[in-house]
């Protein structure tokens, strides 16, 4: 009945309808067809030349999850595919490059991008061979054939395309080399040609055609690294420029003309190197901070460098934190505050010098945990709580705080105001709990301190439970009292035993009393003083019909049992021997 | 007195079917951290060490170190318990909710997120687990791309951006599947849709997810699911907030079965009760010693052969017959 009433229950519970179907037995659907249209559409692009399009989209179907069975094959096709696509944005890369060249008259330079965009375009031909196997294996397992076709079609398209611009850039260089275009040529000279860090050097020249006329008001640039800087020539083509060197070692500073607008069909492109030397010593900036920053106090971190007299900027960006220091010599050391209100966590700290002559900048990174202050605090409750009987929790901290106990199981939150005090609690008298969890929550009113949560629990002593459990102990203590009997002593032996009934054959018990008696009756032999009873019957029997032999040795061992054996079981014993006794005593009186 | 020693022994053999049932066949709820079944959350809370609590318990727990997840909404939250609810959170605890359910944004709005699940479900693909309505969503946590699996999942609609930020967008290719056909209509819109957003309140986050199926027995270790929820939980003690989600009669029935063992093994009740099992042990173990005693002594001739012994209780039986007729 039970577990027909669990089973309607269980019934009962299926038929709620889930927010989820099990995965496990969800049926399954390929997404295969899906991945092939998408790259069908990113192919659409590729046909236009728009790459960057159809690389997106591409793109975004690499990690899509496939089943084991295709993983390779669409692997391999997602990987052809995407290969092909780089190949053919490097050739259109340089294609572009290619036609920039030529617009600036560099036609070596546009020679030389226009033989790697044939190169790329080949490979991207041998690529479209491999994409052109996997993807029809790919689109014979997932049925997609005719997808698959349009994909390849358009890859194709988009070589032709290509193939076809090479060809006309090519015609266009053509041209473009048979056009007269006048050299430039730049003459330039510096100052100096070792230089320290940051030192300044002086630069000029003049800018002629080849027919040695001056190149008036044009504009020149003159660079170096990241650094550049225009300038103009005069009615002399003469330039002249100012330039500080933040540069280390061997460095070559160019200056190029490009010719622009009208100038762009009369002049070449032309430039000028000049090699200098510039000697840099590095800071070598180290760092030492903390393991932990306090909040809410000032901190100490120490700077080192090489470099004496060097400026140092001190920042720590996530918590606004700006300071600048002079290192003196060695390591010089600052005290940074940090706020109050700063949360704790690990922040950067950043060291930063500044340039001097001969010296480059230098930036160093450091992380630090910042935290809140650490204070004792100490719990002191008892270790054993009996329930009804009020105990007292006290709380101690070294610091100004307000403290909350947490006692969830009694549903008690109490709140203290000062950082030394202690609380009164009972639990309930019936609290049928075996511990007590008691947790306090620190907050210090100085937000600098970190709030602490400290969590204890004191085992409970149920004094109505155990009460009664001692009270019943001891009714049954006292029920027992006389049925426990102390036997240390080794079992006595057999003829000992019947020394002592033969010794005692006046006082014999009331069981061998009966059982002789019986005996006596039906085989009229008396028992004599110096017999045992295992003897006494043994003569008896002779004077017995063979009948009742077993049931009188039966009777004699059951006797023997009740005597000597353990006083267990007796009541069953002395059951067995009435009913053998009977047995007997009906065969005299029959007799 | 026989009779009631029959009715004592029938209560306590039905007892013990009853145990062994509650104990074999476990809950079925939806969402029910005690089924270990395919829609249950037993994993969460076993692989997780997470406990289960009420809505009263919420105000007992230390929130800067804990972490409580919603799953699941089936029932209307009080203003009291949606003060406790706020409380928690403003205090520096995480709260994550998680439903595909629109029942789900009054319980949003109480505690002044804009953001809201649209219970619509979104289906993909291309970017799914056996099915366009198993999709899968992407989310970068501390610079770890994760790939969450969902089931039967909504998104979440954010009418107030900067509000909080969207941890998890499902796929491009995703989309509304408004008529739960399976496919998608010209109706139907793209994605990518926010399925994880958090909103930082007080001191406190709350993380609403879209699906409460990240959390089940079966998708918890799909893909990168229980790594999320490790991020999610980030160390601090997690709770598993039951009480919104309805539960069935037999959950009830078991339950009640669950929390009787509980207060005998759990509690103080439990040393009286051992007593009590240990003095009725002790005395059916003296009774059963003494007839086993009395049996192996009984046959006090036990060198005689079978034959014999049968002919000395045949013997017996007829000098009683005997006896009798005398």
């Amino acid at each position: 009945m039970t577990l027909l009433t669990a089973v309607i229950l269980v019934a009962e519970t299926n038929s709620i309808i889930p927010r989820h179907i099990d995965p496990s037995t969800a049926p399954e659907k390929s997404n295969i067809p899906e991945i092939i249209n998408i790259l069908f559409y990113s192919s659409t692009f590729l046909a236009k030349l728009d790459i960057q399009g159809s690389m997106n989209i591409s793109s975004s179907i690499i990690n899509a999850p496939v089943p084991q069975y295709i993983k390779d094959i669409f692997n391999r096709s997602i990987e052809t595919y995407n290969q092909f696509l780089k190949e053919i944005n490097t050739s259109m890369t340089y294609i572009d490059l290619a036609e920039e060249m030529i617009s600036i008259n560099n036609f070596s330079g546009a020679a030389e991008a226009l033989d790697k965009a044939k190169n790329y375009l080949d490979k991207a031909e041998i690529t479209y061979i491999m994409a052109y196997d996997t993807l029809r294996h790919l689109g014979a397992i997932a049925r997609s054939v005719k997808s698959t076709e349009d994909i390849l079609n358009n890859m194709k398209n988009s070589l032709d395309i290509l193939r076809n611009r090479i060809n006309e850039i090519q015609l266009k260089l053509g041209e473009a080399s048979s056009r007269k275009l006048i050299d430039v040529y730049i003459e330039a000279h510096i100052n100096t040609s070792h230089v320290l860090y940051g030192d300044y050097v002086e630069i000029w020249g003049f800018a002629r055609d080849e027919y040695n006329n001056s190149l008036r008001n044009k504009i020149l640039l003159i660079s170096y690294g990241t650094y550049n800087v225009s300038i103009a020539t005069d009615s002399l083509g003469f330039f002249s420029a100012i330039l500080p060197i933040y540069a280390c070692n061997q460095t070559i500073i160019k200056i190029s003309y490009t010719p622009t607008g009208r100038d762009i069909n009369m002049y070449r492109y032309a430039e000028y190197l000049i090699e200098i030397f510039s000697e840099c010593i590095r800071p070598e900036l180290r760092i030492l901070v903390p393991e932990v920053m306090y909040v809410g106090s000032n901190n100490t971190i120490c700077v080192g460098s090489l470099i004496h007299n060097l400026t140092i900027h001190i920042s720590m960006p996530e918590i606004n934190i700006m300071k600048n220091l002079i290192i003196l010599g060695g390591e010089t050391c600052t005290d940074i505050y940090i706020p109050s209100s700063t949360p704790d966590g690990v922040y950067s700290i950043i060291i930063s010098s500044e340039p001097q002559r001969g010296v480059p900048p230098e930036t160093l990174a450091r992380y630090v945990r910042v935290s809140r202050t650490d204070y004792v605090v100490n719990i002191y409750s008892p270790n054993i709580i009996f329930t009804g009987f009020p105990v007292e929790i006290c709380v101690s901290t070294d610091i100004a705080t307000n403290v909350t106990i947490y006692i969830p199981d009694i549903d008690q939150i109490i709140t203290l105001n000062t950082s030394n005090s202690c609380v009164s609690i009972k639990t309930p008298i019936f609290y049928m709990g075996t511990r007590l969890l008691i947790g306090a929550h620190i907050s210090p009113i100085d937000a600098y301190y970190r709030s602490k949560f400290i969590e204890t629990s004191i085992l409970v002593i149920n004094t109505p439970i155990l009460s009664l459990m001692i009270f019943l102990i001891a009714v049954l203590i006292y029920i027992q009292r006389g049925r426990v009997e102390f036997r240390g002593e080794p079992i006595i032996d057999k003829e000992i035993k019947e020394e002592i009934i033969e010794t005692k054959s006046d006082s014999m018990s009331p069981v061998a009393r009966e059982f002789v008696d019986v005996i006596k009756s039906l085989s009229g032999v008396d028992i004599e003083k110096h017999m045992t009873l295992r003897e006494y019957v043994e003569k008896a029997l002779n004077k017995v019909i063979m009948d009742l032999h077993n049931i009188i040795r039966r009777a004699l061992g059951v006797v023997e049992r009740i005597i000597y054996g353990p006083p267990i079981s007796i009541e069953i014993f002395y059951r067995e021997l009435r009913r053998l006794l009977d047995i007997l005593r009906h065969w005299v009186v029959r007799k | 007195m026989r009779l009631f020693l029959y009715i004592l022994l029938g209560i306590i053999i039905s007892f013990i079917i009853i145990s062994v049932v509650a104990y074999t066949i476990p809950s079925t709820d939806d969402l029910s951290p005690y089924n270990p079944l395919w829609n249950g959350l037993s994993r969460l809370v076993s692989d997780f060490g997470g406990r289960v609590i009420t809505l009263k318990d919420i105000k007992l727990i230390y929130p800067p170190r804990s972490i409580i997840l919603v799953i699941g909404f089936d029932k209307n939250f009080s203003e009291e318990d949606l003060s406790y609810v706020k409380s928690y959170v403003l205090r520096g605890g995480v709260l994550v909710i998680a439903d595909e359910r629109e029942e789900v944004n009054r319980f949003l709005e109480s505690l002044d997120i804009s953001a809201s699940v649209s219970g619509e479900i979104v289906a993909d693909y291309v970017f799914m687990y056996r099915n366009p309505l198993l999709p899968i969503a992407f989310a970068k946590i501390s610079g770890d791309n994760l790939s969450i699996y969902l089931n039967y999942a909504s998104y979440i609609n954010i009418s107030r951006p900067g509000e909080g930020v969207c941890v998890a967008y499902t796929s491009l290719y995703s989309f509304i599947d408004k008529d739960l056909s399976g496919s998608r209509e010209k109706s139907e819109p793209y994605g990518p849709f926010c399925v994880v957003y958090l909103v930082r309140i007080g001191d406190g986050y709350v993380y609403l997810i879209s699906d409460s199926s990240v959390f089940i027995n079966s998708m918890i270790n799909l893909g990168d699911n229980e790594r999320f929820i490790k991020y999610l939980v980030d160390g601090r003690d997690l709770y598993i907030l039951y009480e919104p989600v309805s539960v069935s009669a037999y959950s009830i029935f078991r339950g009640y079965i669950i929390s009787f063992y509980a207060m005998i093994l759990g509690t103080w009740l439990r040393y009286p009760a051992a007593l009590i099992v240990a003095l009725t042990l002790y005395t059916l173990g003296v009774r059963y010693r003494d007839a086993w005693r009395f049996r192996r002594e009984k046959i006090i001739f036990s060198d005689l052969p079978d034959i014999f012994k049968r002919d000395f209780e045949k013997l017996i039986k007829d000098l009683e017959k005997r006896g009798e007729e005398k």
